[in-house]
Protein backbone atom coordinates (compact mmCIF):
# COMPACT_ATOMS: atom_id res chain seq x y z
CA UNK A 1 0.00 0.00 0.00
CA UNK A 2 1.45 3.38 -1.07
CA UNK A 3 1.57 5.95 1.79
CA UNK A 4 -0.95 8.53 1.68
CA UNK A 5 0.06 12.43 2.33
CA UNK A 6 -2.24 13.84 5.04
CA UNK A 7 -2.56 17.24 6.46
CA UNK A 8 -3.59 18.20 10.07
CA UNK A 9 -2.01 21.06 12.97
CA UNK A 10 0.02 22.70 10.47
CA UNK A 11 1.84 20.06 9.57
CA UNK A 12 2.08 17.56 6.50
CA UNK A 13 2.28 13.92 7.38
CA UNK A 14 3.37 10.70 5.21
CA UNK A 15 1.20 7.90 6.42
CA UNK A 16 2.25 3.93 6.01
CA UNK A 17 -1.48 3.86 8.17
CA UNK A 18 -4.84 4.79 6.17
CA UNK A 19 -6.36 7.46 8.83
CA UNK A 20 -9.87 8.22 7.57
CA UNK A 21 -10.26 10.16 10.15
CA UNK A 22 -7.35 12.84 8.62
CA UNK A 23 -7.32 15.31 5.53
CA UNK A 24 -6.21 14.09 2.78
CA UNK A 25 -3.85 16.96 0.89
CA UNK A 26 -5.55 17.36 -2.55
CA UNK A 27 -1.82 18.54 -4.67
CA UNK A 28 0.39 16.14 -3.10
CA UNK A 29 3.72 17.13 -3.39
CA UNK A 30 6.38 14.39 -4.83
CA UNK A 31 9.13 17.07 -2.82
CA UNK A 32 10.29 14.74 0.20
CA UNK A 33 10.89 18.15 1.68
CA UNK A 34 6.93 19.26 2.05
CA UNK A 35 6.66 16.60 4.43
CA UNK A 36 6.93 17.19 8.02
CA UNK A 37 6.47 13.89 9.78
CA UNK A 38 6.67 10.39 8.31
CA UNK A 39 4.22 7.72 9.91
CA UNK A 40 5.63 4.63 9.45
CA UNK A 41 5.22 0.99 10.25
CA UNK A 42 8.19 -1.44 11.73
CA UNK A 43 8.75 -4.08 14.32
CA UNK A 44 9.93 -2.41 17.18
CA UNK A 45 10.19 -4.91 19.73
CA UNK A 46 13.83 -5.64 19.93
CA UNK A 47 14.86 -1.79 19.92
CA UNK A 48 12.52 -1.82 22.92
CA UNK A 49 13.76 -4.03 24.45
CA UNK A 50 17.90 -2.58 24.01
CA UNK A 51 16.78 0.57 25.83
CA UNK A 52 15.50 -2.15 28.76
CA UNK A 53 12.93 0.26 30.18
CA UNK A 54 12.15 -2.27 33.53
CA UNK A 55 8.39 -1.37 34.27
CA UNK A 56 7.97 2.15 32.46
CA UNK A 57 5.82 2.33 29.89
CA UNK A 58 6.67 5.58 28.32
CA UNK A 59 10.40 6.47 28.23
CA UNK A 60 12.37 9.11 26.80
CA UNK A 61 15.57 9.59 25.78
CA UNK A 62 17.48 12.46 23.22
CA UNK A 63 14.70 13.88 21.90
CA UNK A 64 12.76 10.94 21.07
CA UNK A 65 9.57 9.28 23.05
CA UNK A 66 9.07 5.73 22.92
CA UNK A 67 6.00 3.98 24.57
CA UNK A 68 4.19 0.84 24.98
CA UNK A 69 0.41 0.21 25.26
CA UNK A 70 -0.60 -3.44 26.33
CA UNK A 71 -3.34 -3.90 23.93
CA UNK A 72 -2.38 -1.66 21.16
CA UNK A 73 1.30 -1.88 20.42
CA UNK A 74 4.54 0.06 20.49
CA UNK A 75 5.15 3.71 19.51
CA UNK A 76 8.75 5.70 19.00
CA UNK A 77 7.84 9.44 18.31
CA UNK A 78 11.20 10.39 17.02
CA UNK A 79 12.77 14.16 16.79
CA UNK A 80 9.74 15.83 16.06
CA UNK A 81 10.14 14.15 12.57
CA UNK A 82 8.96 10.67 12.59
CA UNK A 83 6.36 8.09 14.38
CA UNK A 84 6.99 4.40 14.18
CA UNK A 85 4.35 2.24 15.13
CA UNK A 86 4.18 -1.66 16.07
CA UNK A 87 0.54 -2.49 16.43
CA UNK A 88 0.51 -5.79 18.87
CA UNK A 89 -0.80 -8.91 16.58
CA UNK A 90 -4.44 -8.66 16.46
CA UNK A 91 -5.14 -4.98 17.77
CA UNK A 92 -7.81 -3.27 16.53
CA UNK A 93 -6.77 -0.68 13.54
CA UNK A 94 -9.43 2.18 15.65
CA UNK A 95 -7.96 1.58 18.78
CA UNK A 96 -3.99 1.92 17.23
CA UNK A 97 -5.29 5.03 15.37
CA UNK A 98 -6.81 6.45 18.79
CA UNK A 99 -2.73 6.46 20.13
CA UNK A 100 -1.89 7.99 16.53
CA UNK A 101 -3.84 10.54 16.46
CA UNK A 102 -4.07 11.51 20.17
CA UNK A 103 -0.86 11.09 21.84
CA UNK A 104 1.91 10.26 19.01
CA UNK A 105 0.92 14.08 17.45
CA UNK A 106 0.68 15.75 20.31
CA UNK A 107 4.53 14.63 21.66
CA UNK A 108 5.44 15.33 17.75
CA UNK A 109 3.80 18.86 18.26
CA UNK A 110 5.99 19.12 21.52
CA UNK A 111 9.01 18.19 19.91
CA UNK A 112 8.68 20.65 17.21
CA UNK A 113 7.33 23.61 19.60
CA UNK A 114 3.91 23.77 19.52
CA UNK A 115 1.65 23.74 22.23
CA UNK A 116 -1.23 21.32 22.24
CA UNK A 117 -4.00 22.28 24.40
CA UNK A 118 -6.14 19.28 25.60
CA UNK A 119 -9.64 21.37 24.03
CA UNK A 120 -11.83 22.39 20.84
CA UNK A 121 -11.63 25.55 18.80
CA UNK A 122 -14.12 27.25 16.76
CA UNK A 123 -14.30 30.65 14.47
CA UNK A 124 -15.83 33.91 15.63
CA UNK A 125 -15.67 36.43 13.86
CA UNK A 126 -11.86 35.82 11.91
CA UNK A 127 -10.63 35.19 15.18
CA UNK A 128 -9.79 31.42 16.95
CA UNK A 129 -11.61 30.86 20.70
CA UNK A 130 -10.56 28.08 22.56
CA UNK A 131 -12.11 25.79 24.88
CA UNK A 132 -10.01 24.03 27.22
CA UNK A 133 -11.51 21.96 30.29
CA UNK A 134 -11.06 18.39 31.57
CA UNK A 135 -12.75 15.03 29.72
CA UNK A 136 -16.42 15.51 29.65
CA UNK A 137 -16.82 19.09 30.50
CA UNK A 138 -18.45 20.17 26.92
CA UNK A 139 -15.62 21.11 24.95
CA UNK A 140 -16.82 19.35 22.01
CA UNK A 141 -20.49 19.68 22.68
CA UNK A 142 -19.70 23.28 23.14
CA UNK A 143 -17.72 23.95 19.86
CA UNK A 144 -20.37 21.48 17.76
CA UNK A 145 -23.43 23.80 19.09
CA UNK A 146 -20.97 27.19 17.85
CA UNK A 147 -20.55 25.34 14.79
CA UNK A 148 -24.41 24.64 14.51
CA UNK A 149 -24.63 28.58 14.80
CA UNK A 150 -22.77 28.86 11.93
CA UNK A 151 -19.03 29.51 13.72
CA UNK A 152 -16.92 26.99 12.47
CA UNK A 153 -15.01 24.31 14.00
CA UNK A 154 -11.02 24.60 13.50
CA UNK A 155 -10.30 21.44 16.15
CA UNK A 156 -11.44 19.23 18.44
CA UNK A 157 -9.21 17.59 21.50
CA UNK A 158 -5.96 19.12 20.64
CA UNK A 159 -5.55 22.81 19.73
CA UNK A 160 -2.01 23.23 18.38
CA UNK A 161 -0.37 26.72 18.61
CA UNK A 162 2.02 28.50 17.31
CA UNK A 163 3.45 32.07 16.80
CA UNK A 164 3.43 34.37 13.66
CA UNK A 165 6.51 36.41 13.10
CA UNK A 166 4.36 39.31 15.02
CA UNK A 167 4.27 37.14 17.80
CA UNK A 168 0.65 36.69 18.11
CA UNK A 169 -0.40 33.09 18.62
CA UNK A 170 -2.27 31.18 16.16
CA UNK A 171 -4.14 28.25 15.88
CA UNK A 172 -3.96 25.51 12.99
CA UNK A 173 -6.45 23.26 11.85
CA UNK A 174 -6.83 19.95 13.18
CA UNK A 175 -9.50 17.80 11.71
CA UNK A 176 -12.59 17.39 10.06
CA UNK A 177 -13.84 14.94 13.17
CA UNK A 178 -16.03 15.58 16.54
CA UNK A 179 -16.27 13.49 19.11
CA UNK A 180 -19.80 13.56 20.87
CA UNK A 181 -21.34 12.04 23.92
CA UNK A 182 -24.59 10.36 24.07
CA UNK A 183 -26.52 13.08 25.70
CA UNK A 184 -24.74 15.55 23.25
CA UNK A 185 -26.49 13.84 20.65
CA UNK A 186 -29.80 13.74 21.85
CA UNK A 187 -29.41 17.60 23.00
CA UNK A 188 -28.67 18.16 18.69
CA UNK A 189 -31.22 15.85 18.05
CA UNK A 190 -29.02 13.73 16.46
CA UNK A 191 -29.69 9.69 15.73
CA UNK A 192 -26.47 7.42 16.85
CA UNK A 193 -27.43 4.67 14.49
CA UNK A 194 -25.88 7.57 11.99
CA UNK A 195 -22.22 7.46 13.38
CA UNK A 196 -19.98 4.87 14.38
CA UNK A 197 -18.44 4.92 18.30
CA UNK A 198 -14.80 5.83 19.31
CA UNK A 199 -13.09 2.78 20.31
CA UNK A 200 -13.78 1.57 24.05
CA UNK A 201 -15.94 4.52 24.46
CA UNK A 202 -19.13 2.70 23.63
CA UNK A 203 -21.56 5.93 24.30
CA UNK A 204 -18.80 8.14 22.45
CA UNK A 205 -19.53 9.10 18.61
CA UNK A 206 -17.28 9.79 15.56
CA UNK A 207 -18.84 12.76 13.80
CA UNK A 208 -17.61 13.64 10.50
CA UNK A 209 -18.14 17.62 10.01
CA UNK A 210 -16.28 18.45 6.45
CA UNK A 211 -19.20 20.72 6.18
CA UNK A 212 -18.27 22.82 8.87
CA UNK A 213 -14.75 22.71 9.49
CA UNK A 214 -12.41 25.84 8.70
CA UNK A 215 -9.28 24.45 6.88
CA UNK A 216 -6.81 27.62 7.36
CA UNK A 217 -4.47 29.11 10.40
CA UNK A 218 -6.39 31.67 12.42
CA UNK A 219 -5.01 34.08 15.39
CA UNK A 220 -5.95 33.29 18.86
CA UNK A 221 -8.06 35.86 20.85
CA UNK A 222 -9.19 33.85 23.78
CA UNK A 223 -9.36 30.89 26.00
CA UNK A 224 -12.39 29.52 28.28
CA UNK A 225 -12.29 26.96 30.71
CA UNK A 226 -15.53 24.69 31.18
CA UNK A 227 -15.99 24.68 34.45
CA UNK A 228 -19.19 22.34 35.14
CA UNK A 229 -21.04 21.93 38.16
CA UNK A 230 -23.98 19.84 37.71
CA UNK A 231 -24.45 19.07 41.53
CA UNK A 232 -25.60 22.65 41.81
CA UNK A 233 -28.67 23.98 41.69
CA UNK A 234 -29.14 25.82 37.97
CA UNK A 235 -28.44 28.73 37.49
CA UNK A 236 -27.26 31.66 34.27
CA UNK A 237 -24.10 30.77 32.59
CA UNK A 238 -21.41 32.51 34.54
CA UNK A 239 -17.93 34.24 32.63
CA UNK A 240 -15.39 35.41 34.53
CA UNK A 241 -11.49 36.23 33.68
CA UNK A 242 -8.69 34.75 34.57
CA UNK A 243 -5.76 36.39 35.63
CA UNK A 244 -1.87 36.60 36.84
CA UNK A 245 -0.34 33.16 37.97
CA UNK A 246 -4.20 31.29 38.20
CA UNK A 247 -3.71 31.26 34.07
CA UNK A 248 0.20 29.89 33.98
CA UNK A 249 -1.72 27.05 36.28
CA UNK A 250 -5.06 26.60 33.86
CA UNK A 251 -2.49 26.44 30.42
CA UNK A 252 -0.59 23.74 32.13
CA UNK A 253 -3.35 21.99 33.73
CA UNK A 254 -5.15 21.88 30.04
CA UNK A 255 -1.96 20.54 28.48
CA UNK A 256 -2.51 17.58 26.20
CA UNK A 257 -0.99 15.09 27.74
CA UNK A 258 1.19 17.22 29.94
CA UNK A 259 2.95 14.76 31.75
CA UNK A 260 4.70 13.88 29.17
CA UNK A 261 6.17 17.54 28.45
CA UNK A 262 8.51 16.71 31.35
CA UNK A 263 9.17 12.90 30.85
CA UNK A 264 10.83 14.68 27.83
CA UNK A 265 13.05 17.44 29.83
CA UNK A 266 10.80 20.41 28.31
CA UNK A 267 9.26 21.40 31.63
CA UNK A 268 11.02 24.76 30.84
CA UNK A 269 10.14 25.06 27.60
CA UNK A 270 6.03 24.51 28.13
CA UNK A 271 6.54 27.21 31.48
CA UNK A 272 7.70 30.00 28.71
CA UNK A 273 5.12 29.06 26.27
CA UNK A 274 2.36 29.78 29.00
CA UNK A 275 3.72 32.93 30.16
CA UNK A 276 4.26 34.12 27.00
CA UNK A 277 0.64 33.16 26.23
CA UNK A 278 -1.10 34.53 28.93
CA UNK A 279 0.43 37.65 28.25
CA UNK A 280 -0.74 37.72 25.09
CA UNK A 281 -4.41 36.30 24.64
CA UNK A 282 -7.94 37.10 27.08
CA UNK A 283 -8.23 33.77 29.29
CA UNK A 284 -11.52 32.95 31.19
CA UNK A 285 -14.03 30.56 32.80
CA UNK A 286 -17.01 29.59 31.93
CA UNK A 287 -19.23 27.96 34.57
CA UNK A 288 -22.79 26.10 34.16
CA UNK A 289 -24.62 24.15 36.38
CA UNK A 290 -26.95 21.75 36.73
CA UNK A 291 -27.78 19.01 34.86
CA UNK A 292 -29.82 20.05 31.73
CA UNK A 293 -28.49 20.69 27.92
CA UNK A 294 -27.52 24.39 28.20
CA UNK A 295 -24.85 24.45 25.24
CA UNK A 296 -27.06 26.64 23.48
CA UNK A 297 -27.07 29.32 26.19
CA UNK A 298 -23.32 29.20 26.31
CA UNK A 299 -23.41 29.68 22.51
CA UNK A 300 -25.24 32.96 23.58
CA UNK A 301 -22.85 33.97 26.82
CA UNK A 302 -19.98 33.57 24.56
CA UNK A 303 -21.02 35.07 21.10
CA UNK A 304 -22.68 38.19 23.45
CA UNK A 305 -19.02 38.62 24.96
CA UNK A 306 -17.11 38.00 21.51
CA UNK A 307 -19.04 40.98 20.32
CA UNK A 308 -18.70 43.26 23.02
CA UNK A 309 -15.53 43.33 22.64
CA UNK A 310 -15.41 44.33 19.20
CA UNK A 311 -17.25 47.31 20.36
CA UNK A 312 -14.97 48.18 22.79
CA UNK A 313 -17.91 48.67 25.35
CA UNK A 314 -16.99 46.96 29.26
CA UNK B 1 11.51 46.71 63.86
CA UNK B 2 15.00 45.04 63.17
CA UNK B 3 14.34 42.72 66.18
CA UNK B 4 13.34 39.91 64.01
CA UNK B 5 16.69 40.64 61.97
CA UNK B 6 17.97 37.13 60.25
CA UNK B 7 20.53 37.93 57.60
CA UNK B 8 23.37 39.61 57.98
CA UNK B 9 25.20 42.25 55.41
CA UNK B 10 27.67 39.34 55.51
CA UNK B 11 25.58 36.63 54.81
CA UNK B 12 25.75 34.54 51.04
CA UNK B 13 22.83 34.19 48.82
CA UNK B 14 21.94 32.71 45.74
CA UNK B 15 19.15 31.23 43.31
CA UNK B 16 17.84 27.47 44.18
CA UNK B 17 18.09 25.07 41.40
CA UNK B 18 14.60 23.38 40.26
CA UNK B 19 12.42 26.13 39.64
CA UNK B 20 10.93 26.94 35.93
CA UNK B 21 11.33 30.61 35.12
CA UNK B 22 9.88 33.23 32.64
CA UNK B 23 8.76 36.32 31.71
CA UNK B 24 4.85 36.91 31.54
CA UNK B 25 4.24 40.70 30.57
CA UNK B 26 7.40 41.99 31.95
CA UNK B 27 6.72 40.17 35.24
CA UNK B 28 9.36 37.32 36.44
CA UNK B 29 6.87 34.09 36.96
CA UNK B 30 8.20 31.02 38.74
CA UNK B 31 6.83 27.96 39.42
CA UNK B 32 8.59 25.69 41.99
CA UNK B 33 8.89 21.77 40.51
CA UNK B 34 9.06 20.03 43.77
CA UNK B 35 5.87 21.80 44.79
CA UNK B 36 4.11 22.87 42.15
CA UNK B 37 4.03 26.51 43.22
CA UNK B 38 3.64 29.59 41.12
CA UNK B 39 5.31 32.51 42.03
CA UNK B 40 5.10 36.44 40.88
CA UNK B 41 8.35 38.00 41.69
CA UNK B 42 7.28 40.92 39.62
CA UNK B 43 9.71 43.17 37.55
CA UNK B 44 12.10 44.48 40.60
CA UNK B 45 11.92 40.76 42.09
CA UNK B 46 12.95 39.43 38.66
CA UNK B 47 16.25 41.49 38.54
CA UNK B 48 16.65 40.41 42.09
CA UNK B 49 15.99 36.96 40.89
CA UNK B 50 18.79 37.70 38.54
CA UNK B 51 21.27 38.92 40.50
CA UNK B 52 21.33 35.64 42.34
CA UNK B 53 22.19 33.76 39.79
CA UNK B 54 25.41 34.20 41.39
CA UNK B 55 26.31 33.91 44.67
CA UNK B 56 26.14 37.30 46.18
CA UNK B 57 26.75 38.62 50.06
CA UNK B 58 23.96 40.61 51.03
CA UNK B 59 25.75 43.98 50.91
CA UNK B 60 27.08 43.21 47.50
CA UNK B 61 23.08 42.60 46.27
CA UNK B 62 21.96 45.77 47.70
CA UNK B 63 25.16 47.94 46.55
CA UNK B 64 23.81 46.60 42.80
CA UNK B 65 20.33 47.33 43.61
CA UNK B 66 20.95 50.85 45.02
CA UNK B 67 22.71 52.34 42.33
CA UNK B 68 20.04 50.98 40.09
CA UNK B 69 17.60 51.80 41.39
CA UNK B 70 18.61 55.64 42.98
CA UNK B 71 17.72 55.03 46.65
CA UNK B 72 20.11 54.51 49.80
CA UNK B 73 21.34 52.09 50.97
CA UNK B 74 19.75 51.77 54.23
CA UNK B 75 16.37 52.01 52.07
CA UNK B 76 17.10 49.58 49.67
CA UNK B 77 18.19 46.83 52.62
CA UNK B 78 14.74 47.71 54.37
CA UNK B 79 12.85 47.07 51.13
CA UNK B 80 15.28 43.87 49.92
CA UNK B 81 15.33 41.74 53.04
CA UNK B 82 11.66 40.76 53.47
CA UNK B 83 11.52 40.07 50.07
CA UNK B 84 14.93 37.58 50.61
CA UNK B 85 13.16 35.98 54.01
CA UNK B 86 9.90 35.17 52.04
CA UNK B 87 12.16 33.61 49.54
CA UNK B 88 14.45 31.72 51.56
CA UNK B 89 10.87 30.74 53.40
CA UNK B 90 9.47 29.59 49.73
CA UNK B 91 13.03 27.50 49.29
CA UNK B 92 13.58 29.41 46.30
CA UNK B 93 16.95 30.69 47.57
CA UNK B 94 19.97 29.22 49.25
CA UNK B 95 21.17 31.01 52.70
CA UNK B 96 24.70 31.07 53.61
CA UNK B 97 24.70 32.42 57.30
CA UNK B 98 28.45 34.60 58.03
CA UNK B 99 28.33 33.13 61.64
Amino acid sequence: MLPVQYEAYGLRWLSQFQMPELQIVQNSSQDAGDIDVHIQSADLTTLWEAWDVGNENFVSRDGSLFFRIEDAGIFLIEQGRRIIVNPKQDADEKKVRLFILGTCMAVIMMQRGILPLHGSAVVIDGWAYAFVGHSGAGKSTLSAALASRGYPLLTDDVVALTWDAGGRAIVSPGYPQQKLWQPSLDGFGMKEENYATVHAEITKYAIPVQHYFHERSVPLAGIFELNPKPDDVRKPIQLTQVHGLERLHLLCTHTFRSTLVARQGLAQWLFETVSRLSASVEIGRLTRSGSDFTAFEMVERITDHVRKGVHTEQ
Amino acid sequence: MKSTKQFDWKDRVKQKEGNLVSDMGGEKVMMSIQSGKYYNLGSTGGRIWELLSQERTIAGLVDVLASEYEIDADTCHAQVIPFLEHMSREGLIDVVYED
